[in-house]
This record gives C-alpha cells, structure tokens and sequence, in this order.
C-alpha cells in the first residue's frame, strides 16, 4: 500500500463525533413547530402574509407588542384571566422606490374589570387622553402608568401616542413618522444592526435581515426590521 | 434508499411532518458531524445543525431533485457553516478543534494500534490546517463520502476543481506522512 492509499484509507476511516443526547428531539420539535410547506419565520409571515412569494416591494417593517395591565389584579388566587388582544395596522407605500412600510401594534388587555373588548378599547382611549393630557408617568422606560377614572392603575408598555385617537388621526400620526422615516432611510441616514438569524431565503436568493434604527426630529426612536438581498450567492440551488 | 428519499421529501414538501422527521433521523447525524468536524465545538455544531434544518424546513420546496437530498443538505450545512465563520472570524483563531479526542475515546477505533491512530489524528490535524476550499473537499469527500460531483455540487464548483484540490491535499499530506511514517520507524 503507497502512501498515498495509506493516507486515503486513513481518511475514510475518520471517526465520526457522536450526535448530542436531545439534538434529535430539538430538531423535532422545530418541525412540529410549523407547517413545513409553509413554515416560515415570523419575520416572512409579516413580509408576505398572504402567503406565497414575497412581493417585488422592497419592505420594511415595524411590529410592537404592547402589553397593558390593569392594577391591581388579585394574585396569589387561582383564577382564568380572560385576554383581549387589540390590534393596530397601517401600511405606506413609497412607489417611487418601492418601498413599502407596514407596522402593528397588537395590545394584549386584561384585568379584573375587562369583561369584553368594548372595555379593552374604552380603558385605551381613556388612557390615551390622559396621556396627552400629562397625566401619565413613565415608571420604568417604556412603560407608562395612569390612575383611570375608576381610581384603577393601569399600566401600558408600547408606543402610547397612537392611543386614543382615531383611525384617521393614527394613520395621519403614523404617516408623519413614516414620511421622516423613509427620507432618512434615503439619506441612509439610520443604523443597522444585523441578525443573522432571522436571514429568509426567496425563489433562491438569501435576504439579510437587520433591524434599522431612526431617530426622528422629535427625539422619538423607532426601529424597524428590514432586510436586503445578498447578490453574490445561488446558494441552496441543487 | 433513494426512491424512498424522494418520497420521503415529496411527503414533507407537502406538509408531512412524520416525512420531515423520517429525514431527520436519517440525516441529523451526518450534518451534526460534519459541522462539528468543522466548526470545532459542540455547542456551535448543534446551532449550526439546528440552522441547517431550519433552512431546509423552509426551503424545501426549492429542491427540485436535480442533486440527491444529501448533497443539497450539505450544501446548504456548508452555507450556513461559511456564514457562521464569516461571523467568528475573530473568536475562530484561538479555538483548537480536536473532534477525533472526542470520538477516539468513546467509540471503537478503527485503527489497529495506538502508532496507527496517533498517526491519522496527525493527518487529521493537518487538514484542519488546510486552507478553507481543500478542507471542505477532504471533510466532504472523505469523511462525509460524498462523490466527487456530489462534493463539487455540495461547494458549488467544478468537478475538476475538487479533483485539482485533492491533488494539491495529497501533495501536502503525503509530505508530512512520509515524515511521520519514517518518525515512527
């Protein structure tokens, strides 16, 4: 046998490292965590949410789950707290550049005195007038405190200016921001922070995902998800 | 074995959890071996595998038969291992990657003496000292037994590239194991 034979023989042979206990499992559990057909990351249900292919649009995004609470609630007693899920959502679209912005804001609401979304909405638009009326303080960053008129505490992490106003004067705010937004976005005028894994692959091509953050005239920061094609790459293609 | 690879990706293609999983026993174990080969600790070759499989989850119905199943899952390993590199480059200089240790004490040796074996752990050191492109063509032809088009497929280059890539391997290998077969002698 030359050397050469030797050196091959050897290399076929190589060990192979052993799989960890529980990878199997975890990667099971992956599988039955969605529809593999259309299993998608939360991020390409958001680009595409009809589903299919995402749309030639170039999209950023925006979604902010805000959770409000009304105190006190009782604990320590075991009980079933209803939920009351409320969502806000908007779309600008830029045809000049294809670009589009889409945002929501889902509000998740309980409390002892939310027995039905008529309320969840009226405990909103309470606090969005006491908001703009200064009556509410900032107890922790981003999260926002009012004394209702029932004497209640009510609680509120999330973007509390589009509160208590109207469809109209939400989009109209939504579209200020949106307007700044996209010229900064022009100017490149933002920063980027990759997160490599939320990359999505469509029609065979990698799209890298960032999260851009745009600090507008007022002081107000927002950030949204954004993503753009890799060129170099036909990878996956088999 | 083939036929039923096809199926088994044709059922998954169409939602078919229990074909998803039936891959994933068949292939899980191949993918977490050759990353870990590669990536030089466990933890990362377990999200590494983990990524893999998200990627071929969601990409799925992008396969098209063109190459075998395993080729194209070692594909994209291979992408998401080079994008993991590009991210550690710094980090990756200082890790020692020594997967035979691991596997050498716990599993039966396939070499006949302890000469032997510290002779191919040497080999095994010195392709990890390889460039980047000759390493994937020994870690996939050789160690994953991938043929050689279904290697160039897995890099996405040509098949005479890989067979000029381990030309240039066995030129450095067989220097240093003609020294070590004299050392040991």
């Amino acid at each position: 046998m030359n050397t050469k034979d030797k050196i091959e023989k050897c290399l076929k042979s190589a060990p192979k490292p052993p799989a960890p206990d529980g990878l199997l499992d975890k990667l099971q559990a992956d599988v039955s965590a969605g529809d593999i057909k259309t299993q998608r990351s939360a991020l390409r249900r958001w680009f595409a949410p009809s589903g299919g292919s995402i749309s030639p649009w170039r999209v950023a995004a925006a979604a902010v789950i805000a959770i409000a609470v009304l105190l006190p609630l009782s604990y320590g007693a075991t009980k079933v707290v209803k939920k009351y899920f409320i969502t806000f959502e908007a779309e600008f679209k830029y045809p000049e550049d294809n670009t589009v912005y889409r945002t929501a804001q889902t509000m998740v609401m309980s409390g002892d005195n939310i027995k039905s979304e008529e309320d969840a909405k009226k405990v909103l638009e309470e606090f969005g007038r006491l908001y703009r009326e200064g009556k509410a303080e900032e107890i922790s960053p981003g999260v926002w405190q009012v004394i209702l008129s029932n004497g209640e505490k009510f609680n509120y992490g999330g973007d509390p200016e589009i509160l208590g106003l109207s469809e109209a004067e939400r989009k109209k705010l939504l579209k200020k921001q949106f307007d700044e937004i996209h010229e900064l976005k022009k100017a490149g005028k933002f920063e980027k922070t990759y997160k490599p894994e939320h990359d999505y692959l469509v029609n065979g091509i990698k799209y890298r995902y960032f999260e851009a953050r745009y600090v507008l005239s007022d002081g107000t920061v927002k950030t949204l998800g954004d993503s753009e094609p890799v060129i170099e790459e036909d990878e996956h293609k088999d | 074995m083939d036929g039923q690879i096809k199926r088994l990706c044709r059922s998954a293609n169409k939602g078919d959890k229990d074909a998803a999983c039936q891959l994933l026993k068949i292939y899980y174990a191949d993918i977490f071996a050759y990353l870990r080969r590669l990536c030089g600790s466990k933890d990362d070759a377990e999200d590494l595998t983990q990524q893999t499989f998200l990627k071929v989850w969601s990409s799925l119905g992008t396969f098209k038969s063109r190459s075998k199943f395993s080729t194209w899952l070692h594909r994209i390993a291979y992408n998401t291992y080079i994008d993991w590199r590009r991210r550690n480059s710094r980090n990756r200089q200082s890790q020692r990657n020594q997967w035979w240790q691991e596997c050498t004490d716990t599993n039966p040796s396939p070499f006949a003496n302890v000469a032997e074996r510290q002779l191919a752990q040497r080999l095994y050191e010195a392709v990890d000292l390889l460039d980047e492109g000759k390493r994937q063509v020994v870690h996939l032809h050789y160690y994953q037994g991938l043929s050689l088009r279904e290697t160039a497929k897995a890099l996405g280059i040509a098949t005479s590239s890989v067979k000029h890539r381990l030309r240039e391997v066995f030129k450095i290998l067989r220097g240093k194991f003609s020294f070590e077969e004299k050392e040991l002698q």
